[in-house]
């Protein structure tokens, strides 16, 4: 099979086995984890944008996952705003939250710009817990509606697996999409040299502030997800903890790649529940991988970084090209 | 007579709190090759970064067209038809060598862009056909001259009027270093206003109208390429000895 055919082939067989998972599956707990796998997918590939494309590193995002958790939650748990409103808020508010921190913060570079989105995650913890009337503080927020659209209610797990996964599919589509065309060229210029895309005339600025702002939307929507899914939420979900698994996902998955973070996040989250995908592992063993997990995931960056930069992706590219010379 | 396109009037301009450039006057007139001479820490790149934007004006004014630029962005003086192409060239390694190309078009305006680009496009073919032969290739993977001429073709793309050229010679073999020069050439015939920023002053004044000595940020000289060429005092302080005869250079 050609290349180019594999390039659409893949894609297809993976979205169809993707969409198909339900139906083979009786193991409704696998069918949530695998709807955590979809909740990630939609956050790696937005900061995949990020980190991948524009070579902007986020110690935040877990902030903007609860921002959207938090309004989606208040709007139709509080204030009985039709579901589908409140999810698109949702991601207005993550993207409005991107915008207020890329706008000062792009200015900065590489481990300044890190330390900043680390501030804002952390300030925003802080909200989370202190701002007791609206997120419940420490005690979380419970009660949160499942997703009823048009007035018909997901409640059973294949329903809100294919929730999940359709978002994160138009998710995909609409970054493939960008990458494919102008910006995503400009995206990749502002990663490659900085001063090469000024003097080509791309408003570095202004690629920095979008694709930031789209990430923290993807972020928000798939927070809005989380807290319809899960049907309670609380601070210590979106914790610096989290961001760094995001950015892991980010990182593991590879440069000038979707696919890669896509398939670093599957990887990452499933990682988690060992237990229930490994027939016969000890609990212990399943319990000591979740107790080292965030160790796992601080490695695996260690790793990468220092042996293959451009992460699973760039492999991925290496062994197509010497296939093709081969 | 010619108008002039480019003005620059008492220009400083640094780095930080180090100032480079000490109250530079010039004048480039619209469709001449003007020269920009001087030795290394002379502050001639600078000068060029300085009239883009990329470094900062802190007196005097660039003006461009009659019109002071005043903070003006980097990226909207490209679209205003000024295009740098720097020294070390700032290419996209891992990018093809059409996607650099497709990227110096980013800021041509909407309407009409696709014919405007694929116009753009087959001039950059037309005078460097080596990069139509390497459109597939990651720009990383070009030799030094062909990512000069990447450099330039990717400049062109955005059709300016105004070409800043720094160093496009620096590090390039007598073969490769003619070839840029005769597009050089053509560009002047085509209208192109072009400031070149060179170390090898005989190459340059050769193919320039005008030009200007600099040294420590400052203009010491300027005049005709021919009146510079005949300057004993600049040929043995400024530009060094001549290496031989006329052409030895190109």
């Amino acid at each position: 099979m050609s290349s180019r055919a594999l390039r659409w082939a893949v894609p297809a067989v993976v979205a169809l086995l993707v969409a198909v998972l339900p139906l083979v599956i009786a193991d409704r707990f696998l069918i949530k984890v695998f709807t955590f796998v979809g909740l990630n997918v939609i956050v790696a590939v937005g900061l995949g944008l990020l980190f991948g494309y524009a070579g902007q590193v986020s110690l935040g995002h877990a902030a903007f996952v609860g921002m959207g958790a938090y309004t989606s939650a208040y709007l139709t748990a509080r204030l009985d705003w039709p579901w589908i409103v409140a999810f698109a808020l949702s991601g207005a508010v993550a993207g409005l939250g991107g915008l207020v921190l890329a706008i000062p913060s792009l200015r900065l570079r590489g481990h300044y710009l890190a330390m900043a989105t680390l501030g804002f995650g952390e300030l925003m913890s802080l909200v989370f817990t202190e701002a007791d009337p609206i997120t419940g503080g420490v005690d979380g927020f419970t009660g949160i509606p499942f997703p009823s659209i048009m007035g018909f209610e997901l409640r059973q797990p294949a329903g809100l697996y294919w929730l999940v996964w359709g978002v994160a599919a138009i998710a995909i589509l609409v970054a493939a999409n960008m990458v494919n065309f102008g910006p995503g060229r400009a995206m990749r210029s502002v990663h490659g040299s900085e001063l090469g895309a000024v003097a080509s005339g791309v408003d570095v600025t202004g690629v920095k502030v979008r694709v930031f702002v789209i990430s923290a939307t993807f972020a928000g929507l798939s927070g809005a997800l989380y807290a319809s899914v899960v049907g309670f939420i609380s601070p210590s979900v979106f914790t610096l903890q989290s961001s760094v698994a995001y950015l892991a996902m980010a990182v593991i998955g590879g440069t000038a790649s979707l696919a890669g973070p896509a398939v670093a996040a599957t990887l990452l989250t499933l990682l988690e529940y060992t237990d229930a995908l490994v027939p016969g592992l000890s609990r212990s063993a399943a319990q000591t991988i979740q107790e080292y997990q965030p160790d796992l995931y601080g490695l695996a960056i260690i790793l990468v970084v220092l042996f293959a930069p451009g992460g699973l992706a760039a492999l991925w590219r290496r062994r197509a090209r010497g296939g093709e010379s081969g | 007579m010619s108008e002039r396109l480019l003005e620059l009037r008492g220009v400083r301009a640094g780095y930080g709190h180090v100032e480079v450039l000490h109250g530079i006057d010039l004048a480039v007139d619209e469709g001449e090759v003007f020269a920009i001479l001087g030795a290394n820490g002379a502050g001639k790149s600078t000068l060029l970064k300085a009239i883009v934007g990329l470094v900062p004006v802190s007196a005097g004014e660039v003006v461009l067209r009659g019109a002071t630029l005043r903070r003006q962005k980097p990226e909207r003086l490209v679209r205003d038809g000024v295009a740098l192409v720097p020294e070390g060239r700032w290419l996209f390694g891992p990018m093809t060598v059409a996607e650099n190309l497709e990227l110096g078009a980013a800021c041509l305006p909407t309407a009409g862009k696709k014919q405007a680009c694929q116009d753009a496009l087959a001039r950059v073919r037309r005078l460097f056909p080596v990069l139509a032969e390497r459109e597939r290739q990651p720009a990383a993977t070009l030799s030094g001259g062909e990512q000069q001429m990447l450099a330039i073709g990717r400049a062109l793309m955005s059709r300016p009027r105004l070409l800043l050229l720094d160093e496009p010679s620096l590090g390039l073999a007598p073969k490769v270093i003619a070839e840029i020069f005769g597009v050089i050439d053509e560009l002047r015939r085509d209208g192109v206003t072009i400031v070149l920023v060179e170390q090898d002053a005989m190459l340059a004044l050769k193919h320039a109208d005008r030009g200007a000595v600099m040294r420590t940020g400052e203009v010491v000289l300027d005049g005709t390429s021919a009146e510079l060429l005949a300057d004993d005092s600049v040929r043995t302080i400024y530009l060094g000895s001549w290496p031989g005869e006329e052409g030895e250079s190109a």
